[in-house]
């Protein structure tokens, strides 16, 4: 069975670019658009990566990270904060919170790759 | 060993043994990417833990092994036969490895079993891209580490970090595990562990950095120990991250086993001893209350009653959950015999495919584990005796391939699993003359195909022209009887001369409990298998003046044989009004036993029998009933051939 | 085994008038007949099963093995639990002895070999004998004694 990721962005082209650059790798990648639909999606599927915007309307990212990491069932869930260079403090923040690991904003294919690969060991 | 070596041991036992069905599938289909992926990552995860949990010469082994899977993956290579047959023996090398438990200095050893398989797996690569020790300058890193409190819950791998590290070079991996604290304060959601890697790389620090590039909170020492001063570690040319609050007190559990537990939060693994313990006592609980109701009955008081009737209903259900506990596929069983089909078949030089069906049906995991054995003998029988040479095949204008079929599937309380093969079938001829030869039959003994085919459960009895290394020495199907006896189960054989076998095994779904008619003979009671029983009939009068032996009786229109136990157990003839006939049915034939009381129903669980009687032909084992006497359960089948057997004798 | 070390604390019990003893380590409890199930077919030194606390045991005859007639069961008749080991499996046996006498601490130096003559017994099944205020007590040798009868 492919390993699941989940997208949660408000950016319905960052959505779809983590979902063709990770699908062709055998991953299956679902979206959701802010942190409490991103809940949902956790809670519904069996996901084994986040990858999760910082700023998203109704529930931001540190938010829903801190909430997925009260939840037991989603112990050991690795989930890698979307970042830019001018957040560093943010990126501290939300690794608090639970966060496993972050990549920087703008970042391409294969470094978006690499990273999922080191999260989860491959497709 | 500790505890969580010990589960890495169970686990990469599991993985092996799936390991092996995946490269028997994968040699049946070998360009399929899922098959190749289920190799790459079966090997992965080994070669991963491995080195976590101080098997690091297992680890380093499953690196070539798996390296040569990730250039098939890649498409730089193919799966062919060679492969496919190194993989299979790198796989028991694995095992073996295991076998042998953890490296004892931490340091992986070599021997000379290993580094052969390592050249082997190695000279597959021909062609490919040179070994990685190209690179100019190797350095060398001690890096020391060890996770943060929250890091597995918050999704790091650890054992992705070794991998990663194991990447850049060559790598050796001890773990400490001092700090693990005992059970009672386990907290499986801290790693406890901590791991020092000596990695020699020419990647450069950089890479090594770039490792832990998400995990800059752990306590963490890269160091370069000098080329002189090799061995100890230096404090000096270390740097240490901050280390933010390690705390002591609360070291982990293996990372690994928690990406497993997390793919599988809906299944538990128990220790087979206390399901066995759980078994033993449920017995227990259905003697007690047995023992109640009796009471109850005594008593007549409407409340006792209704309470009793309620905990009998409690038991009930008690008693079918924990039994679907106990509960196995059998493609445990069948997934067995992929290999020795696949080694059988090339040791005699026939093409065999092996189908299963059924493989998920379910039963108890006591008979699962004696069932082995009798299939290896059927399995042997039909490709050594049964499967035609390929040159054989042709001859009689059949496809060189032959199919050696096992099914399985559940039939009211009992399960069927039959090993059907598409060979030359049973010479019956052969099997008479043998028969007469032994004894085993008289020579002008008017019998049936089948009875005939029977003959080949008897001890001692084989006709196979050439006694070849595998089978034909007299024993095997003899010994499958003896199995299904005590199992409870009974075997079968069908045969068609020129087009093949059907060897077919009715098991009880459980052991540990039956339910029973329980009848009195003489003054002693007796429970039969309800499985075995068909119906109860009243002896006709005139029939009970009969003092021994057999006779027929008229049921329906069909004339069912009978016999009276009293006079096979050599017990004296009890006076009693109405004698009762049990009609049982064993291997499709009808057997009336004459009871002198049939008391009705009866669950009961099994104990088995001491040394003393375990050998007396016709007893499955012992139980106590409500009023605390000791009750002997009857083997129907066995009860039914020792009469046959007594006939004989008088005859 | 060693010898000397066998009789040092033993129970006694009569059959047919004679004194027997076995090790006391062997001896799980003392307690009243029981009903016992006659198994079919079954060696006559092991005729059936008794219920001891739950627990299903074989009830063996002793007698029958020492040449002995069948005895009736009477007033200080009682069955002796031993726990013995049989063919490697720890196996819970019964037995019925006509009187428990009691525990004796013999000393090892009491034991003396089996006559050569003057016992009816067979000699295999002994493994000594011993003198007690003149009366002879006959240690059994548990393993030989209890062996199931070989088929």
């Amino acid at each position: 069975m492919p390993k699941t990721v989940l997208s949660v962005d408000d950016s319905k082209s960052i959505r779809d670019m983590i979902g063709f650059t990770l699908r062709p790798k055998g991953y299956d990648v679902i979206g959701a658009g802010d942190g409490v639909e991103g809940l949902e999606a956790l809670a519904a599927n069996e996901v084994s990566l986040v990858v999760c915007d910082l700023n998203m309307p109704n529930m931001n990212g540190i938010e829903m990270i801190r909430k997925a990491r009260e939840d037991r069932r989603f112990d050991g869930l690795p989930i890698v904060m979307l970042t830019t260079e001018a957040q560093k403090e943010k990126m501290m923040e939300a690794k608090e919170a639970g966060a496993t690991g972050w990549l920087v904003k703008p970042f391409d294919e294969e470094k978006l790759v690499a990273v999922v690969n080191k999260m989860i060991g491959g497709a | 060993m500790n505890p969580a070596a010990q589960s890495f041991v169970q686990e990469s036992r599991d993985i092996l043994e799936d390991l092996e069905g995946i490269l028997l599938e994968l040699e049946a289909d070998p360009a399929n990417p899922k098959r190749i992926d289920a190799v790459f990552r079966a090997l992965h995860t080994l070669k991963g833990s491995g080195a976590m949990f101080g098997f690091a010469t297992l680890s380093a082994f499953t690196h070539h092994f798996e390296n040569a899977y990730d250039r098939i993956r890649d498409g730089q290579a193919m799966v062919t036969p060679e492969l496919i047959q190194l993989s299979l023996a790198s796989r028991d090398h694995l095992e073996r490895m295991l076998d042998a438990g953890p490296d004892t200095d931490g340091a992986p050893a070599s021997d000379p079993a290993t580094e052969e398989l390592v050249a082997r797996i190695e000279a597959l690569e021909t062609g490919a891209a040179a070994p990685t020790g190209t690179a100019p300058e190797t350095e060398r890193f001690v890096i020391t580490f060890q996770p943060d409190a929250a890091a597995l819950k918050n999704g790091m791998r650890p054992d992705l970090i070794i991998e990663e590290l194991a990447e850049l070079g060559e790598a050796t991996v001890l773990t400490q595990a001092e700090d693990v604290p005992g059970l009672r304060d386990l907290d499986p959601t801290v790693c406890h562990l901590s791991w020092q890697v000596d990695l020699k790389t020419a990647a450069g620090r950089e890479a090594i950095d770039d490792v832990f590039i998400f995990a800059s909170d752990w306590t963490l020492r890269i160091e370069q120990p000098g080329a002189a001063a090799d061995g100890a570690p230096t404090e000096s040319a270390g740097d240490l991250h901050d280390s933010q609050a390690s705390d002591a007190a609360t070291p982990a559990q293996a990372a690994p086993q928690d990406s497993r537990v997390a793919q599988k939060t809906d299944s538990v693994r128990v220790q087979s001893h206390r399901l066995d313990e759980l078994m033993d006592q449920l017995g227990e609980l259905v003697i007690a209350q047995a023992r109640l109701n009796r009471i109850a009955d005594d008593l007549g008081d409407t409340g006792l009653d209704s309470t009793a009737e309620e905990i009998e209903r409690l038991v009930t259900g008690l008693r079918d959950t924990t039994l679907s506990i106990r509960m196995l596929p059998i493609e445990l069983v069948f997934g067995k015999f992929r290999r020795v089909v696949r080694d059988l078949s090339t040791e005699l030089g026939k093409t065999v495919t092996l189908e299963t069906r059924g493989g998920e049906t379910e039963v108890d995991k006591n008979v699962i584990d004696s069932l082995t054995e009798p299939m290896v003998h059927i399995i042997r029988n039909s490709i050594d005796h049964g499967i035609e040479t390929p040159e054989g095949r042709r001859a009689a204008g059949k496809p060189e391939q032959s199919r050696v079929i096992m099914r399985a599937r559940q039939s009211g309380g009992e399960v069927l699993i039959s090993v059907t093969d598409d060979g030359r079938g049973l010479d019956a001829e052969a099997i008479r003359t043998r028969g007469i030869e032994r004894g085993l039959i008289m020579a002008d003994q008017d019998i049936s195909e089948d009875q005939l085919f029977g003959l080949i459960f008897e001890p001692g009895f084989s006709t196979a022209q050439s006694l070849s290394s595998v089978s034909g020495r007299g024993v095997g199907m003899d010994a499958v009887r003896r199995v299904l006896d005590d199992l409870r189960g009974s075997v079968e054989v069908k045969s068609q001369k020129g087009s093949g076998t059907e060897v077919t095994l009715r098991l009880p779904l459980t052991l540990a409990i039956i339910d029973g008619l329980l009848v009195k003979v003489g003054d002693n009671p007796f429970v039969l298998p309800l499985s075995n029983v068909e119906e109860c009939v009243e002896l006709p009068p005139d029939e009970n003046t009969r003092k021994s032996g057999r006779s027929l009786l008229r049921i329906r229109d069909q004339l069912v044989p009978f016999l009276s136990l009293d006079a096979l157990f050599g017990f004296d003839r009890v006076e009693s009004p109405v004698r009762r006939v049990v009609i049982t049915s064993v291997e499709g034939r009808r057997t009336g036993l004459v009871v002198d009381e049939v008391i009705g129903q009866y669950q009961t669980v099994i104990k088995p029998l001491s040394l003393y009687h375990r050998g007396i032909e016709g007893l499955a084992g012992s139980t106590i009933l409500g009023d605390g006497s000791v009750a002997l359960i009857l083997d129907a089948a066995a009860v039914v051939r020792r009469a046959q057997g007594a006939q004989k004798a008088a005859a | 085994m060693d010898e000397t070390a066998a009789l040092q604390t033993a129970l006694t019990f009569s059959l047919d008038g004679e004194r027997f003893a076995i090790p006391v380590a062997h001896v799980n409890e003392i307690i009243d007949p029981l009903p016992i199930t006659r198994a079919p077919n079954a060696d006559p030194f092991a005729p059936g099963l008794v219920n001891v606390r739950g627990a299903i045991a074989p009830f063996v005859d002793l007698r029958r093995r020492l040449g002995m007639a069948p005895a009736d069961l009477g007033e200080t008749s009682r069955v002796l639990v031993l726990d013995l080991v049989i063919d490697g499996e720890p196996t819970k046996v019964a037995m019925l002895a006509d009187d428990v006498d009691e525990i004796t601490d013999a000393a090892a130096s009491d034991l003396e070999a089996v006559p050569e003559l003057g016992v009816r017994w067979p000699t295999h099944l002994i493994r000594g004998v011993a003198r007690q205020d003149d009366a002879l007590i006959i240690l059994l040798d548990v393993d030989a004694a209890f062996a199931p009868t070989p088929s």
